[in-house]
C-alpha cells in the first residue's frame, strides 16, 4: 500500500517536474524571443555595411531574470560577426529563419539557453539573412521550476491527505453498521430467527440483505428438519404400534390357525418397519454424504454392474427378467469415458432404490430393463420395467418424502426421495415418464468429466 | 576502592582549575592568531580617490587587525581592462574590485569574474544597488552640476537640464569654452553618466546641442574638473560625481554644487570578490564590511563618500533622496552601451560634436 503510494507520487513528480520545466522554459524564452525581435529591429545597412544599434530595451526585457547572465552575437548567415559580447558557436545545421530556435548548453561554466534567430535583411544589390544569437543562463528558470514543482507537490499532498482523512472517515462510516451487526449476531438467541433490524448506508446494505435472508433460509431449513424429524417420529411409532398390536392379537388368540394369520401378520409388519428403517438411514446417509460435498471421480458403468450384480444375488429364485445394456462406445471406448464426478456410494444407493422400486411395484414375471447410453456431455441411466407405473398426475408427488403408489402398505416412501437426493447433490437430472414396455421409466441425466466424445 | 574514591574528590577538585587555565589559553591562543593571521593581505583595486577611501581601510583594519589591505588605484576603464585579463596574465594580485563605472563592473560580473558574497547587509541595499549576490554598491553619489558662484552671479541658477540648455543658449558668449565635462572615450564614469542621460531623457539632446554650441571642454579625471572650476577656467561643471565636487564646495565658498530638480543621476560604487581571489575569506570580509554598519558608519564619518544607508545619507546630505534621484539600477541592461559597435557609434558621434580639446585635463 505505502510502496503503491510511493510509486504514484514518484510518477506524479516526474510528470509535474517535466511540467514545471516546460512552463518555465515557455516563459523565459519569450524573453529571449522578445529581446532577439528588439535587435533585429535595429539591424540596418548604411553605406553598404551592415550595422546594428542595440536598443537599451532589449537587454531591459532580458533583465527581467534578474540574476542571469548573458552572452550574445549578431552576425550575417555567412558567418561574419557584426557585433558579439562573446564568440558564440552558432547552433549546428542552422538554416536562417525568422522562427527562433532554442538549445540548452553550457557556457562560461554555467547552464546556458541560447536563442537563435535571423531576419532578412534586403539591400539594393542582394538579400542577406542577419541572425542574433542569445544565451541567457538559468538561474530564473530553474527558481520557477522549482517554485512551480513544489507549489504542485503541496497542492497534490495536500488533497493526498484530505482524500486520505476522507475515506478513513469513509471507512468509519460504512464500518459502524457492521460493528451493529457483529453485536447484535453474538448476543443473538439460537432460536431467534427475526432480521437485523438496521438501516445501513448504501454501501453496506447488500450484506446486510444477504444475512436477512440467510437467517430466513436458516428457518425454512430449520422447519424442515424439525417436519422431517417428526414425520419420522411419526411413521415409526405407526410401525412400531400396528408390530404390537399384531402380537398382542396374536397372544390372545386360541385358534391354532388364527394365532399363526396373526403372527404372520407380525412378521410382514416387522419386515417392513426393518425396511422403513434401513430406508430412513440410508436417506439420512445421502443427504449426509451430500453435505460433505464428496468429489471423487469414478466409473459409473462399474458401479451400475455391481449394484446390479447385488440385486440379482437377492433374487435369483425370483422369476424377474433382468437386462443390462451398456453403450459400447462406454465399454470398449477410452478407460474413462464413462467417468462421473461425485460419491459413489451415494449413486449405488440411488440405483438400487430405483431398482428396488421396479420390482417392489411390478408383478412376480415383471421385465427390468437397465441402460447406460453416452450422450454427448452426458451419461443417461434408464431403468424401465412392465410394473403398472407411476400415474402422470403422481410423478411429482413420488418425489416426496414418505409419498408412495402402493396401497398395501409396503413402499416405505423414500425410494424416490432418496434418488431425488443424489440428483440433487450430483448436479443430475431426474425424469420420469412412461416405459414402452408398460410400467415407468426412471432416467438419470449424469454430467460426464471428460467432454471431448 | 577507597584508592579510586579519593581519585575521584582529587579529580573532582581540580576540574575549576583546569577550566580556567584552559580560559587563559584560549585568550592567548586568540591573541597570537591574530598576530600571526596579520600576514593576510588583500588587493583591492580601485578608482576612487586614495585621499577618499584611505580612511574606510583604515576602519576595516581596526576591525579586522589580521587582515592587511593594500589599495591599488586606476583610472575604470584601466581597471576594467586589468581585470578582465588578469587570468590570462596569471596575475594573481586581485582579491576585490571596485569601481564607479558601474556598468563596467556589471559587464566584468556577466563574464563570471565574480565570487558570490552571503551576507546580511546586502539583503538590506535597494534592489537597484545588487546584483547576483555578487555586485554590490555601497555608496549613494547623486551627478550633478559644479559651479563657480563668482562667474554664475549674473544669472539665475538652472534648475532643470532644459533650464540649463536655456542658460547656455541665451548666453554663448559667456559660456563658450566655459563648460566642461568628462571625456567619454577615455572616463569609464564620464561614459556612463552621458549614456544614462541619453536613456533617461529625450530632453538630453538639447542639453547636448547646447553643450556643442558652448564648445564644451571635456577632461579625464573629476579633480580636472573641479580645478578648472575653481580657477575660474570653467564656469560649469556638467555631471560632476556629487561626492567630489562637495568635498570641494566645502573647502571654498565661491563653488556650488547644484542637483537638477527634473532628474538627477544617482551612482553607486560597486565592489566584488574577484572569482580568482587567493584570499576568499578576507576578500568576502571586506565586501561585508562596505555593507555593514560599522563600515558604512566608517564612510560617513571619515570619508567624504556618501553611505548608501538612508539614514546616513540623509545626514551627510540632505539634499539628496528627493523624488528626482534616479538611481542607475545595476543590471545586465548596462551592457547595452558597452556592446562594441554601439560605443564606436555613440563615440563617433560624441567625438564629432566634442573633438576640439578632447585631451584636455591630461594632468590627472
Amino acid at each position: 500500500m505505502g510502496g503503491v503510494f510511493l510509486a504514484i507520487l514518484t510518477v506524479f513528480s516526474i510528470a509535474l517536474w517535466g511540467y514545471a520545466q516546460q512552463a518555465a522554459n515557455r516563459s523565459y524564452d519569450r524573453l529571449l524571443h522578445g529581446a532577439g525581435l528588439a535587435v533585429l529591429e535595429r539591424v540596418n545597412i548604411i553605406s553598404n555595411e551592415i550595422t546594428v544599434d542595440i536598443p537599451y530595451s532589449s537587454f531591459e526585457i532580458l533583465s527581467l531574470a534578474p540574476d542571469d547572465r548573458i552572452f550574445y552575437r549578431i552576425f550575417t548567415q555567412d558567418g561574419r560577426t557584426i557585433t558579439s559580447s562573446h564568440d558564440l558557436r552558432s547552433a549546428s545545421n542552422y538554416k536562417p529563419s525568422e522562427r527562433p530556435v532554442y538549445w540548452d548548453d553550457a557556457y562560461s561554466g554555467e547552464p546556458v539557453r541560447f536563442m537563435q534567430q535571423a531576419r532578412l535583411l534586403t539591400g539594393d544589390d542582394q538579400s542577406l539573412w542577419v541572425i542574433t544569437q542569445i544565451g541567457q543562463t538559468c538561474i530564473a528558470r530553474h527558481e520557477m521550476i522549482a517554485d512551480l514543482f513544489w507549489r504542485g507537490f503541496a497542492v497534490a499532498l495536500f488533497i493526498t491527505i484530505l482524500g486520505l482523512l476522507f475515506v478513513w472517515i469513509g471507512i468509519n462510516r460504512v464500518l459502524h453498521p457492521l460493528i451493529d451487526i457483529e453485536k447484535n449476531l453474538r448476543h443473538r438467541d439460537i432460536s431467534d430467527f427475526t432480521p437485523l433490524a438496521i438501516s445501513p448506508p448504501r454501501e453496506v446494505a447488500s450484506l446486510i440483505r444477504s444475512i436477512n435472508s440467510f437467517i430466513s433460509r436458516l428457518q425454512d431449513n430449520l422447519d424442515h428438519s424439525q417436519a422431517f424429524i417428526a414425520d419420522v417420529t411419526h411413521q415409526i411409532r405407526t410401525a412400531l404400534s400396528s408390530l404390537q398390536g399384531h402380537l398382542e392379537l396374536a397372544a390372545r388368540e386360541t385358534d391354532e390357525s388364527q394365532f399363526r394369520n396373526r403372527l404372520d401378520r407380525a412378521a410382514l409388519q416387522s419386515k417392513q418397519t426393518i425396511h422403513l428403517t434401513n430406508q430412513l438411514l440410508a436417506h439420512a446417509m445421502v443427504i449426509h454424504r451430500a453435505d460433505q460435498k464428496i468429489k471423487d471421480a469414478f466409473h459409473l458403468a462399474q458401479v451400475v454392474k455391481s449394484t446390479l450384480e447385488t440385486i440379482l444375488r437377492e433374487h435369483l429364485k425370483s422369476d424377474i427378467e433382468f437386462s443390462l445394456f451398456i453403450d459400447p462406445a462406454l465399454e470398449s471406448g477410452k478407460p474413462d469415458a464413462d467417468l462421473i464426478v461425485g460419491d459413489s456410494i451415494s449413486v449405488r444407493e440411488a440405483i438400487r432404490n430405483i431398482i428396488d422400486n421396479a420390482i417392489k411395484h411390478g408383478p412376480a414375471n415383471n421385465q427390468i430393463v437397465i441402460s447406460l447410453k453416452a450422450k454427448g456431455r452426458q451419461l443417461v441411466l434408464t431403468v424401465e420395467d412392465a410394473g403398472p407405473g407411476i400415474p402422470a398426475n403422481e410423478r411429482a408427488s413420488v418425489l416426496e418424502r414418505f409419498y408412495t403408489t402402493a396401497r398395501n402398505g409396503e413402499g416405505s416412501g423414500l425410494g424416490l426421495s432418496i434418488v431425488q437426493e443424489v440428483a440433487k447433490s450430483h448436479g443430475a437430472r431426474l425424469r420420469l415418464s412412461q416405459s414402452s414396455l408398460g410400467g415407468a421409466e426412471v432416467a438419470l441425466h449424469f454430467r460426464r468429466r471428460i467432454s471431448n466424445v | 576502592m577507597s584508592e579510586r574514591a579519593c581519585c575521584m574528590i582529587d579529580r573532582l577538585r581540580l576540574l575549576p582549575r583546569f577550566a580556567f587555565v584552559r580560559i587563559w589559553m584560549t585568550v592567548l591562543f586568540i591573541f597570537s592568531s591574530h598576530l600571526a593571521l596579520a600576514e593576510t593581505r588583500i588587493n583591492i583595486w580601485g578608482s576612487t580617490d586614495t585621499a577618499a577611501f584611505q580612511s574606510v581601510l583604515v576602519a576595516f583594519e581596526r576591525v579586522f587587525p589580521e587582515i592587511e589591505t593594500i589599495y591599488h588605484e586606476v583610472s575604470s576603464n584601466e581597471l576594467f581592462d586589468l581585470v578582465y585579463s588578469a587570468r590570462d596574465r596569471g596575475d594573481r594580485s586581485i582579491d576585490v574590485v571596485i569601481s564607479s563605472a558601474m556598468d563596467l563592473q556589471v559587464k566584468l560580473v556577466n563574464e563570471g569574474l565574480a565570487l558570490p558574497v552571503h551576507s546580511d547587509a546586502a539583503k538590506e541595499l535597494p534592489n537597484w544597488a545588487r546584483w547576483r549576490n555578487e555586485l554590490f554598491g555601497f555608496t549613494y553619489e547623486p551627478i550633478v552640476l559644479f559651479y563657480n558662484k563668482n562667474a554664475l552671479s549674473h544669472f539665475p541658477l538652472p534648475r532643470t537640464h532644459s533650464e540649463l540648455a536655456d542658460l547656455l543658449i541665451d548666453n554663448l558668449d559667456t559660456f563658450e569654452g566655459k563648460v566642461g565635462t568628462y571625456n567619454a572615450n577615455s572616463s569609464g564614469a564620464g561614459y556612463l553618466f552621458i549614456t544614462q542621460d541619453a536613456i533617461q531623457s529625450d530632453r538630453v539632446f538639447r542639453v547636448i546641442e547646447a553643450l556643442s554650441r558652448a564648445k564644451m571642454r571635456t577632461y579625464e579625471f573629476t579633480s580636472a574638473i573641479l580645478d578648472a572650476v575653481a580657477s575660474n577656467e570653467l564656469i560649469l561643471g556638467y555631471n560632476v560625481i556629487g561626492t567630489y565636487a562637495l568635498q570641494r564646495s566645502r573647502q571654498d565658498d565661491n563653488l556650488g554644487v547644484l542637483e537638477f530638480s527634473d532628474y538627477t543621476i544617482v551612482m553607486s560604487r560597486t565592489a566584488f570578490v574577484y572569482k580568482h581571489t587567493t584570499q576568499r575569506a578576507a576578500s568576502e570580509r571586506f565586501v561585508e564590511f562596505l555593507l555593514s554598519d560599522a563600515g558604512q558608519m566608517a564612510i560617513a564619518e571619515n570619508s567624504y563618500l556618501i553611505p548608501i544607508n538612508a539614514r546616513l545619507r540623509k545626514e551627510k546630505f540632505p539634499a539628496s533622496g528627493t523624488n528626482a534621484d534616479l538611481p542607475i539600477k545595476l543590471d545586465i541592461a548596462l551592457l547595452t552601451y558597452l556592446d562594441k559597435l554601439k560605443r564606436q557609434n555613440f563615440l563617433e558621434v560624441w567625438n564629432s560634436i566634442f573633438q576640439n580639446d578632447s585631451t584636455l585635463g591630461r594632468q590627472d
